[in-house]
């Protein structure tokens, strides 16, 4: 057999007049790569710290505790600080594949990218989930008991409660958002890295 | 526009280049129309750093391949057998009608990846320092990697 012959006869002759052609609407589709969803999840992201990081100034200027201002004021620096990194993991993200790297390069690019966004977003929530969790708890308890809450954090069974809240949902969000992350791009950066292995083998 | 226009028919003329790269990589009719136009959304991307250094049809197969071996797949089992006729369905494609690119296409299919890309690269004429500038690897490590390639290829379509 001549491999050459029978590759180039692997797409007929006849394909690309008989298939349907090139269409300039095609061209303005959106991408279904990787490295779009990512750009634009990640903008997403930064959407969202805004507009949340807006709604807790707002509650803010409502509520007269100390306290709880402190620990959503510390919500809305980790959140400035989330949008920062996410900006940040954005910018070097290319926009699109390149067409001067070679493809050991890009490949590994793309492993290095994802896996930054993914380290990025799990090291957010873990300084975010517990000032979130805490101001969340104090501004409830506070709202609903009319207690302050040097008040309310006096009482050893809502400091238990509390305790017992952080200790639950701070590590089962983290773990959720880790097992989501995995399940959204582990898989594709495993492939990444498989193919980078098989290139350099 | 007439950049568009001109993008179009450059491509137009490369189309059979992208389709044969494409159809080593998915089975499936639906997949196989999304990837290339994902390549072909990736190339027009690209197009503006396009400088005619490179052939066009080099620039085309490295925009190709780095877009195809980037993209998320659905996962598939690829079974490793050392005879074809082991495997009936595997990598068959409807659309191949001659004998030998059918049985070749199946045993590209059984190939890993990586692999597919380098033995599409040298099929289509690349020398070994080309191949190499595309993949990122050095020109021996193209030959070494080759003759594994083709031992296994040799293999694989050696009859029963």
């Amino acid at each position: 057999m001549d491999l050459r012959l029978a590759f180039a006869a692997m797409v007929p002759e006849e394909a690309p007049a008989t298939a349907a052609p090139l269409e300039a609407r095609r061209l303005h589709s959106p991408s279904q790569h990787p490295l779009t969803k990512l750009r634009r999840a990640l903008l997403l992201n930064m959407g969202f710290a805004v507009v949340i990081t807006l709604g807790l100034l707002a509650v803010m200027a409502r509520v007269e505790h100390l306290l709880v201002n402190v620990l959503l004021g510390g919500v809305v620096v980790f959140n400035a600080w989330a949008l920062w990194t996410a900006h940040r993991v954005r910018r070097r993200l290319p926009a699109h594949v390149s067409a001067d790297h070679a493809l050991l390069d890009e490949l590994r690019l793309h492993a290095d990218a994802t896996d930054a966004m993914m380290r990025m977003q799990e090291r957010v929530s873990l300084f975010v989930l517990p000032i979130a969790a805490t101001g969340g708890f104090l501004l409830g308890g506070t709202a609903s008991s009319g207690a302050t809450p040097v008040d309310l954090l006096g009482k050893p069974d809502v400091l238990i409660s509390l305790v017992i809240s952080l200790a639950v949902l701070v590590p089962l969000a983290y773990l959720l958002g880790r097992w989501m992350n995995r399940v959204a791009f582990g898989r594709h950066v495993q492939d990444l890295r498989r193919r980078i292995a098989e290139l350099e083998a | 526009m007439r950049d568009e226009q001109r993008f179009l028919e450059a491509m137009g003329e490369h189309r059979r280049l992208v389709l044969r790269l494409v159809n080593l990589y998915v089975d499936d009719a639906d997949e196989r129309k999304d990837l290339e136009q994902e390549v072909w959304l990736q190339a027009w991307k690209a197009w503006p750093t396009f400088r005619g250094e490179a052939k066009l049809s080099t620039w085309l197969y490295r925009v190709a391949l780095n877009t195809i071996l980037t993209l998320k797949r659905r996962p598939r089992v690829v079974e490793r057998n050392d005879h074809l006729e082991q495997l009936p369905g595997v990598g068959h494609d409807p659309s191949i009608r001659n004998d030998d690119a059918q049985r070749l296409h199946r045993a590209l299919r059984l190939l890993p990846e990586t692999d597919r890309a380098l033995i599409a690269l040298h099929l289509e004429g690349y020398d070994h320092a080309e191949v190499g500038g595309i993949l990122g690897l050095t020109a021996n490590h193209v030959g070494v990697k080759l003759h594994r390639i083709k031992a296994r290829l040799t293999e694989l379509l050696k009859p029963d």
